[in-house]
């Protein structure tokens, strides 16, 4: 028995009436009772436990540590695209930003004070001279410099929130540094592994909620001191998938603007690894405000 | 249409999961009603709202539950809410007959349904063709679009193959679209 056009709408007109003949109308008040049940009930996003900034710092590390040890002599010549350098001496620039790192966290280094006014430029020297080193001899500089670091985690985080370095000219608390430090090691990893061929990697849902908290609840002073005239409001985020959550930011007052974007989308947007136009975000309200805060969310990187 | 709604409801227990309360809002603006209208069906007036919070709390909980590849969000809602209800009957003793509706899965008949909200949605005209329908397209029809099932959970409450149910629901629509086509067509004109 088959079905005229008209009678196919006549049964999409059946079936959704059918459907709400069984509804009925739920009290005016439910609605309201339900979100502030919910308000005070952790989302899935907030039960994630974090990783703690030296995890997050420590395993995006040797994660790239690892990575490096892996590549073969062909590899280390690959260029490490955004940038111009091969992938040895990409290695050899995380070293400069280990060794500018520890210096800043007041950590005995082999060298000199380092210049920190431009990232890309800090340890040009330290660079220039692991171009004539084996690409092992760097990595294992690298990794040697991390461990050191890593050693002093305990006694750097003791009030890390609370302790202030200057970082590139900015004010950076310690913890909030190493989330840096192990974020930019994860987008060197992925630099390395688009250079090879491979396939990129998603931190773990728990050190991308540390990564990704720690960026967004920083746009507002980030705005405020680098992008003084840009257009502002009160503001959602919506960072969707496992290591995301849910963070209203701005002034205040009525919301402006909701932006929805996946979690690991909008770190590699803030890495520079992807394009503001590119990123795949559903913006309700004013774009501008929106537009303006992922602009925040890359000074950082280079 | 479907594949609409589909994006719909992944995009939004994604927000849900991410602590956005405003798509717990949206969700609860479009499925609600059908949701309070299972819970009252089963438990009555008084439990029903408790029920509907309930399901819509499940969902904020433990987003992570729903699979969009084994339903659609509004059948696994309506799961919860069935659920919720015959807990609820059962803590309140008031289990017999109605659980054993709920449990078993026996479709709503149309003259059961509550008269007001068919007749806010001018249902009786369905209830009448209903009611014409052969008993297995009737039973189908209801499960799918009044229970909210899927087809392969029709087939399995109505312990048939798959294609059977699904072809009951064709026939019983394209029927039921037969015998109200003339109304409706005037009411569009």
């Amino acid at each position: 028995m088959g079905m005229t056009n008209s009678q196919h709408k006549v049964a999409a007109e059946v079936a959704a009436l059918l459907a709400q003949a069984g509804s009925s109308a739920p009290p005016a008040d439910l609605r309201g009772r339900l979100l502030d049940a919910a308000g005070v009930i952790p989302s899935v996003a907030e039960r994630l436990v974090p990783s703690t900034p030296s995890e997050v710092y420590e395993t995006q590390a040797r994660a790239f540590h690892d990575l490096c040890r892996s590549l073969t002599d062909d590899q280390w010549r690959l260029v490490a695209e955004p940038y111009d350098w091969s992938l040895h001496e990409l290695v050899a620039h995380a070293l400069a930003g280990e060794v500018y790192t520890a210096q800043a966290l007041g950590l005995p280094t082999d060298h000199e004070l380092l210049d920190g006014s431009n990232h890309l430029s800090t340890g040009a020297d330290i660079i220039a001279a692991h171009q004539v080193l084996a690409p092992s001899e760097t990595t294992a500089a690298c990794w040697k410099r991390i461990q050191a670091t890593i050693k002093n985690l305990p006694e750097l985080t003791v009030d890390g929130d609370n302790t202030f370095v200057e970082y590139h000219g900015w004010p950076f608390p310690v913890n909030a540094l190493l989330i840096a430090r192990g974020f930019e090691f994860w987008t060197h990893a992925d630099d390395i592994r688009r250079a090879i061929g491979t396939t990129v990697v998603d931190p773990t849902p728990n050190d991308l909620r540390a990564m990704s908290s720690t960026s967004v609840q920083n746009l507002d002073l980030v705005i405020a001191l680098a992008f003084p005239e840009a257009p502002t409001g009160t503001t959602r985020i919506v960072l969707t998938g496992a290591g995301g959550g849910s963070f209203d930011i701005g002034p205040g007052g009525d919301r402006v603007t909701t932006a929805i974007v996946d979690v690991v989308d909008y770190c590699r947007m803030a890495a520079r690894r992807l394009e503001v136009d590119k990123l795949p975000a559903d913006i309700n309200g004013d774009r501008a405000v929106a537009t303006a805060l992922w602009n925040a969310a890359r000074v950082f990187a280079m | 249409v479907t594949d609409d709604i589909a994006v719909w409801e992944r995009t939004m227990v994604a927000r849900v999961a991410a602590g956005d309360s405003d798509a717990l809002a949206a969700i609860y603006d479009q499925y609600a009603p059908l949701i309070h209208g299972i819970a009252r069906r089963l438990v009555g007036d008084e439990g029903a709202s408790d029920v509907c919070q309930e399901v819509f709390i499940a969902l904020w909980r433990q987003p992570d539950r729903f699979d969009s590849e084994r339903g659609s969000l509004r059948t696994f809602l309506a799961t919860i809410a069935r659920r919720r209800s015959v807990d609820a009957l059962r803590q309140s003793g008031r289990r017999e007959a109605r659980e054993v509706k709920a449990a078993t899965l026996v479709p709503m008949v149309a003259p059961n349904c509550d008269e007001a909200a068919l007749a806010e949605v001018a249902a009786g005209r369905i209830r009448r063709a209903m009611a014409s329908l052969p008993d297995e397209q009737r039973k189908a029809i209801e499960l799918a679009y009044v229970q909210g099932l899927t087809f392969r959970q029709v087939a399995v409450a109505t312990g048939t193959p798959e294609g059977t149910a699904k072809s009951r629901l064709r026939l019983g629509l394209a029927r039921l679209a037969a015998a109200m086509e003339p109304e409706m067509t005037v009411e569009w004109a």
